[in-house]
């Protein structure tokens, strides 16, 4: 039976750059007077108060189940080296829960199994918007970007970054 | 012996001539024939090696030029899952689901009040197969709360097929699906066979007992009905030839027919039959095969079609045109009904399916329900990021394979939201003042950059001007947030105290410009934060001259705006005209804390067979530290609590703490709102074509359609983390100094640490004063 045909395309997947070539913001941590433990529990008390207007800090949200799931086959995925595929899994789960750290994390780190620095340490510091308050998991992102710093060779910047880990 | 011989000659000469030269004659005739005939041989023999080459290459290689298909997003359906079941049911009528009593096949749904049994229909997708499955998925309000498999275990996560949103034709405008024979159900390729060539799987191409049947049957009838094409020969016809009628490619159609079936098995013509046929038109689209037929005649896949739709599309074949189902029912119904008939007559249904299918109606679709053709703005833009990668010829003739994020269920709910706001406000202010309203709006996933709908006017299914992309219009007090982010991030906070009393600047050219505030009053002294929330024209323009043009345009470039931007002042009440798509770029960094994001349209490029070809992954970049960002977040959170935008909360649920900002420009020629919620930024524009003012404001049109989207969707609510370098004081309005809660009107307002003001209001001094304790504890009972 001949086959419906196969078109012949090049692969352009190399060739298509949707991001605008303009260098992001390295951000670094905050300066903070003393590298004392912030009072969180302080600023949540103060921002649940009956301010009509003032914003929430975070929502400890319980994970889904398809999240885990996806996280899970995206780990499986990253084990295998198939950084795509773990990629395109990380991103059903962000559709699904973009406000669980646990994506950023994973996709930071296929960012970085794909030598996409720049924008592995932007995925971490996104994750990072989203944790605020939480020491552990600060301290765990920030361990990240060191990680991914030291990968890119920027050995001072991860240096910073570590530091700022330990703060938590 | 010369003469000897010269002698004879001329005696014998007339007499051999007689003889000899008539056979001399014969023989160079007999010569010029052989040499004829083997010219013909050679002549015919190239002839025949090169229309054998010639169907060989055509049929072995690329038959078709395949239009590239674009797809909506896949429904990903997991408990949780913020949707309703009327939502479930707007998705499965997209994908041509029949709602049924009983579930037995694939594309079928049934519903009780709480719960939906569907039967999905599977899908290959690039990152893996989902397959046909049974699922019952029960839903409380607004939340899909468990997914099981029938007579199964519970699933985590189910993503059902994608509805097909349209193509990327080539310049001869043939649309095909492509079917393999193992996908056409029997029911229509007995049918084909029965009505068209019921000798297809005897004759070598042609069929001379066909021939002579067609000739018999046209004698009887004493007029033209019945032509003797085989359907080898029909396809010859349709893929080889041209459409002209001649002899000469009368005289190829055969040999080429023959040959065909020389070097293919029946089943591979067959398969390339099936595909090729051409079977209806809408407009200038041509619909070729009847994998894409079912799904212009009856929304569905060609497995899931009845025996009688089966009949009708063979049918079909004879005349598209003539037997056009939507045109022409009866006739199309007569035609079903003898193509039914003969496959009755030659044995392959039976009484009963021959009775059940004449008794059924055709079960044509409305044409307006085809979901190819419904998204024409979202196409354009998909189509615009596509051509950045790939070249046109490409697009219309690979059958690549596009996945977009669109969400038909937000592009529908926005579509109901502005196309009813608009007749609303027409019947409101009387089509005089009104008159040619249009509108565009954008709505995107904050957290993630896609693109979930997008409408280019009000007429939402035409194909032309796309006001989303292309309608670059002045943004009036949408600009402001830039301003503000721009002061404070230098020295002001949002306790700042700004000036609104009258302004005049005198331009280089010698004219002076006094802005106004809306109501033409001047304000006094304002808190920053107030003068934000109240647009106010006139503290607005002071503060943007004090922190200068430049860094504003340059806080504009950060959030994501990239056309070139003049320093003009009046760039400060928003004279600049920005698409709503560029607008939705610049507040899309707004409400995902100071990240940007390019807006995306397109998750994946396939190839016809899946493979990938490109991916447009989730980028972002911090151009915005969030410390700042939150500053800004809150202001545009009390805009919808208290300010321009608070009829917001006279709909929706005070807890999802919208942010968002009213825009209105010069003589009230454009009316914009723009806001998030946690999982839905939507942008509207309001306006006229020829630029007239509107009789109302950014709050009175655009805010209006914009709540009742939103009012519509299920949201989640935004969430503003707060940085670490983030913290909130009791501020009083009037002194803008530490106040404290038991204080009247104190409000609490965030601050970067350490930039808050440090003097206490008075009246935290009157409440340490232990004279005045006792009236301040009545007065906070009271407050």
């Amino acid at each position: 039976m001949q086959p419906v045909h196969q078109a012949p395309i090049e692969d352009r997947a190399a060739q298509t750059d949707p991001v605008k070539s303009s260098e992001p913001l390295l951000v670094e941590p905050t300066p903070k007077g003393s590298a004392t433990k912030p009072d969180y529990d302080n600023k949540e008390s103060q921002s649940k108060s009956t301010v009509p207007v003032s914003p929430s800090t975070f929502s400890a949200t319980t994970q889904n189940a398809a999240v885990i799931a996806l996280l899970e086959s995206a780990q499986h995925q990253f084990q295998q080296g198939d950084l795509h595929s773990s990629q395109s899994s990380l991103q059903r789960a962000q559709r699904i829960a973009p406000q669980d750290p646990e994506v950023y994390y994973a996709l930071a780190n296929t960012h970085r199994g794909l030598q996409d620095y720049v924008l592995a340490e932007q995925v971490a510091l996104k994750g990072i918007s989203i944790v605020q308050g939480q020491s552990e998991q600060l301290s765990r992102f920030w361990n990240l970007i060191a990680d991914i710093r030291t990968n890119a060779g920027n050995i001072s910047g991860a240096k910073k970054a570590r530091d700022t880990a330990k703060r938590y | 012996m010369a003469t000897k011989k010269a002698t004879k000659l001329p005696q014998r000469r007339p007499r051999r001539t007689n003889k000899n030269v008539k056979f001399g004659f014969k023989k160079k005739l007999a010569r010029i024939a052989i040499k004829l005939f083997f010219a013909v041989v050679v002549i015919s023999g190239l002839g025949f090696l090169y229309l054998d080459t010639h169907i060989r290459n055509q049929f072995e290689g690329k038959r078709w030029a395949l239009p590239a298909k674009v797809y909506a997003r896949p429904l990903e359906l997991y408990a949780g899952l913020p949707m309703s079941l009327a939502e479930l049911k707007i998705e499965l009528r997209g994908l041509g689901y029949q709602f049924v009593k009983k579930v037995t096949h694939p594309g079928q749904a049934e519903f009780s009040e709480t719960r939906a049994i569907i039967y999905s229909r599977g899908f290959q997708f690039p990152d893996g197969i989902e397959r046909a499955q049974q699922l019952i998925l029960e839903f409380s309000g607004s939340q899909l709360t468990r997914i099981q498999r029938y007579q199964g275990d519970p699933i985590a996560l189910v993503r059902l097929e994608p509805i097909l949103i349209g193509g990327i034709y080539p310049l001869n405008n043939e649309d095909r699906d492509l079917i393999q024979l193992h996908d056409a159900p029997h029911g229509l390729t007995d049918a084909l066979i029965a009505i068209e060539d019921r000798d297809f799987y005897q004759h070598v191409g042609i069929s001379l007992k066909g021939i002579s049947r067609a000739m018999w049957v046209n004698i009887k009838a004493g007029r033209f009905v019945q032509g003797g094409s085989t359907l080898t020969q029909q396809l010859i016809k349709n893929f080889y030839l041209t459409s002209e009628r001649s002899l000469a490619r009368k005289l190829l159609e055969v040999p080429m027919a023959m040959l065909l079936e020389l070097h293919y098995s029946k089943d591979e013509i067959l398969e390339a039959y099936l595909n090729e046929v051409y079977l209806g038109q809408e407009g200038a689209r041509a619909i070729h095969g009847f994998g894409l037929a079912a799904q212009y005649y009856f929304a569905q896949p060609i497995q899931e079609l009845k025996l009688h739709q089966l009949a009708l599309l063979a049918g079909l074949v004879k005349g598209p045109s003539y037997y056009d189902p939507r045109r022409h029912p009866q006739r199309a119904k007569k035609r079903r009904d003898l193509v039914l008939k003969v496959l009755h007559n030659q044995g392959k249904i039976t009484d009963k399916q021959y009775q059940q299918s004449i008794a059924t109606h055709l079960g044509i679709i409305k044409q307006a329900s085809l979901l190819k053709g419904a998204y024409p703005a979202y196409l354009d833009l998909v189509k615009r990021q596509l051509r950045q990668s790939y070249r046109d010829q490409d697009l219309s003739t690979e059958g690549l394979r596009i996945f977009t994020s669109l969400n038909p269920i937000v592009q529908h709910k926005a579509e109901t939201a502005l196309v009813s706001t608009i007749n609303k406000l027409e019947n409101w202010y009387g089509n005089n003042k009104v008159k040619g309203l249009q509108g565009s709006m954008v709505v995107t996933n904050p957290q993630t950059g896609e693109v979930m709908a997008i409408i280019g006017g009000r007429n939402t299914r035409y194909q032309g001007f796309n006001r989303a992309l292309d309608a670059v219009r002045p943004v009036g007090s949408l600009i402001k947030p830039a301003i503000y982010l721009t002061a404070v991030e230098q020295d002001y906070t949002l306790a700042s105290k700004l000036d609104d009393s009258p302004y005049n600047l005198t331009m280089q050219d010698g004219k002076t410009w006094n802005p106004e505030n809306f109501d033409h009053q001047s304000h006094g002294d304002v808190a920053l934060h107030t003068a934000l929330a109240h647009s106010y024209n006139l503290s607005t323009v002071r503060l943007g001259m004090s922190i200068g043009l430049n860094p504003i345009i340059n806080t504009l470039e950060r959030l994501g705006v990239s056309r070139p931007i003049d320093p003009y002042p009046s760039l400060l009440l928003g004279a600049q005209g920005l698409s709503p798509i560029e607008v939705a770029a610049m507040y899309q960094t707004m409400a995902s804390n100071g990240f940007q994001m390019p807006l995306r349209s397109i998750r994946l490029v396939t190839d016809s067979a899946g493979q990938e070809l490109s991916r447009y992954p989730f980028q972002l970049k911090q151009t915005i530290s969030s410390s700042v960002l939150h500053l800004l977040q809150y202001m545009l959170q009390e805009t919808a609590r208290s300010g321009t935008a608070r009829s917001i909360y006279q709909h929706l649920d005070p807890t999802i703490n919208v942010a968002g900002k009213t825009g209105t420009s010069d003589d009230q020629r454009d009316s914009w709102f723009a806001g998030f919620s946690g999982n839905r930024l939507a942008i509207v524009w309001l306006g006229r074509d020829d630029n007239k003012p509107l009789p109302f404001t950014g709050s009175g049109g655009a805010l209006k359609a914009w709540i009742s989207y939103m009012s519509n969707e299920t949201l989640e609510p935004f969430i503003a983390p707060m940085p670490e370098d983030i913290e909130y004081l009791w501020i009083a309005p009037k002194s803008g100094l530490v106040s404290n809660q038991t204080c009247q009107d104190a409000q609490q307002l965030p601050f970067i640490t350490g930039t808050g003001p440090t003097s206490m209001d008075d009246c935290v001094k009157k409440n340490n004063d232990p004279d005045s304790n006792s009236a301040n504890w009545l007065h906070h009972l009271f407050r």
